[in-house]
């Protein structure tokens, strides 16, 4: 019962991993992505 | 609660905790590593939205290149400038849009900065001091109110307003921003003032905004994507509320075309008029720098440079065609300009140069000798050391 318990939780902190670690990469990607830059823009916050 | 939906709100939350965990390690490598154009702005009751004074952040990012946009307690960049001129100088003031606030390039590569530089070779009595009085990027009407609420306090001696085919930006209809300060004209042919519409910053979004390098990044990238622009005209031809109300206008372009050729070029020469009035008034000179070819998209169509030139003429307000200059250095785009369209520091040398010499002219001749390009002579040398006029 415990070896099964434990194992699920190992499973569950790998699942999150892989997720928080996708989700990384994808926001990596976005933030070193180089776009066609539009001429005279202006971004104002 | 139902066993299939308990699992489900599990995993909700746990996909949020999971999102939430890679954004703040996301957010800190973009802080540890990645310039981000990060300009701060401040909301002001009469001005509208401008640069935060004393800011230091990346002002400018592109591949392979990026700088830092530094500001000064007027929130220029620019260096810090006295409120009184020093004995034996001249001030220049120059008001315009984003090509003449700079924020791609260093504050000595500004145009204002280049023009102070070279108009300082001719050999004149008094040191010509130019200030960078642009800050954000708006047009006619920001740089006006510019100069009756902070330029006119710095004793100006000569007023120059950088035209940069500004007629869009002078109405509310085409450029768009409420918390920018706008003209219209009044029943009995006057302008006048729409103010800008307050922007609350304090509320929690706009200080995540404000805070969050990597929503920063990310909307930096979106909004300066031709996609989004793509984008954009699409959701302006399809739901524009201005498209339907014009009868026989098909796209926003065209109604684009029709407001600034009914309004918005009435509104700019009276607000150039104005401007003159003001400067004048204070006993300063007024020259406009005419930096942009009109394009067709807003006036070009019918009133063209030589036609602004005509009116600068006809209302004794002196006048540069820099527009003439800036065709010159398209033909050779990378080298004198930023992606973004900007100019470069060898854009704004050269540029600056041409209006240098331009604008050396409207300089007045009583109180100095000005001379050609010519190297500083002994007699020159003694001259400026001694206090004794060699003429």
């Amino acid at each position: 019962m415990e070896k099964e318990r434990k194992q699920s939780i190992l499973k569950f902190i790998k699942i999150n991993a892989a997720i928080i670690l996708y989700l990384v990469m994808f926001l990596l990607v976005l933030v070193y992505s180089d776009p066609e830059i539009q001429p005279f823009v202006y971004v104002r916050f | 609660m139902n066993w299939r939906i308990r699992p489900i709100s599990i995993w909700a939350v746990v996909i949020i905790v999971d999102l939430l965990i890679a954004c703040v390690s996301v957010e800190l490598w973009v802080r540890l590593f990645v310039p981000v154009k990060n300009v701060q702005y401040i909301f002001d009751n009469k001005l509208g939205v401008r640069f935060a004074p004393n800011q230091r952040a990346y002002g400018y990012v592109e591949e392979g290149y990026s700088n830092i946009l530094l500001t000064n307690r007027l929130g220029m960049h620019d260096v810090e400038r006295n409120l009184e001129k020093s004995v034996n100088s001249y001030r220049v003031q120059v008001y315009g849009d984003s090509m003449t606030s700079g924020i791609g390039v260093k504050i000595e590569e500004t145009i204002p900065s280049y023009l102070e530089k070279f108009m300082n070779e001719y050999n004149r009595l008094e040191r010509i001091e130019v200030m960078n009085m642009a800050s954000g990027d708006d047009g006619t009407p920001s740089q006006l109110l510019g100069y009756e609420e902070i330029g006119r306090r710095f004793s100006p001696d000569l007023v120059v307003c950088f035209f940069m085919d500004d007629f869009a930006d002078n109405i509310i209809e085409t450029h768009i921003r409420d918390y920018s300060p706008h003209y219209d004209i009044d029943d009995g042919g006057e302008l006048r003032l729409i103010p800008p519409k307050p922007k609350d910053v304090s509320i929690v979004w706009e200080q995540f905004k404000k805070k969050s390098f990597l929503y920063r990044q990310l909307a930096n990238k979106l909004i300066e994507s031709k996609k989004y622009r793509d984008l954009l005209d699409l959701y302006d031809n399809l739901f524009s509320p201005y498209g339907d109300s014009k009868l026989g206008l098909d796209s926003f372009a065209e109604y684009r075309k029709d407001v600034c050729l009914k309004k918005a070029l009435p509104v700019t020469l009276n607000l150039i008029r104005r401007f003159r009035d003001v400067v004048e008034k204070d006993g300063v000179r007024f020259v406009v720098m005419d930096g942009y070819k009109f394009r067709d998209e807003y006036v070009g169509t019918v009133f063209l440079n030589n036609d602004f030139e005509q009116f600068c003429r006809a209302n004794s307000i002196a006048y540069i065609p820099v527009y003439k200059k800036k065709l010159e250095l398209d033909e050779n785009s990378p080298k004198y300009y930023l992606k973004d369209s900007h100019p470069n520091s060898a854009g704004n040398r050269e540029i600056a140069r041409f209006a240098g010499d331009q604008l050396v002219k409207f300089l007045p001749t009583s109180s100095a000798a000005v001379l050609k390009h010519t190297e500083e002579t002994e007699s020159d040398i003694l001259w400026k050391k001694n206090g004794s006029n060699p003429y």
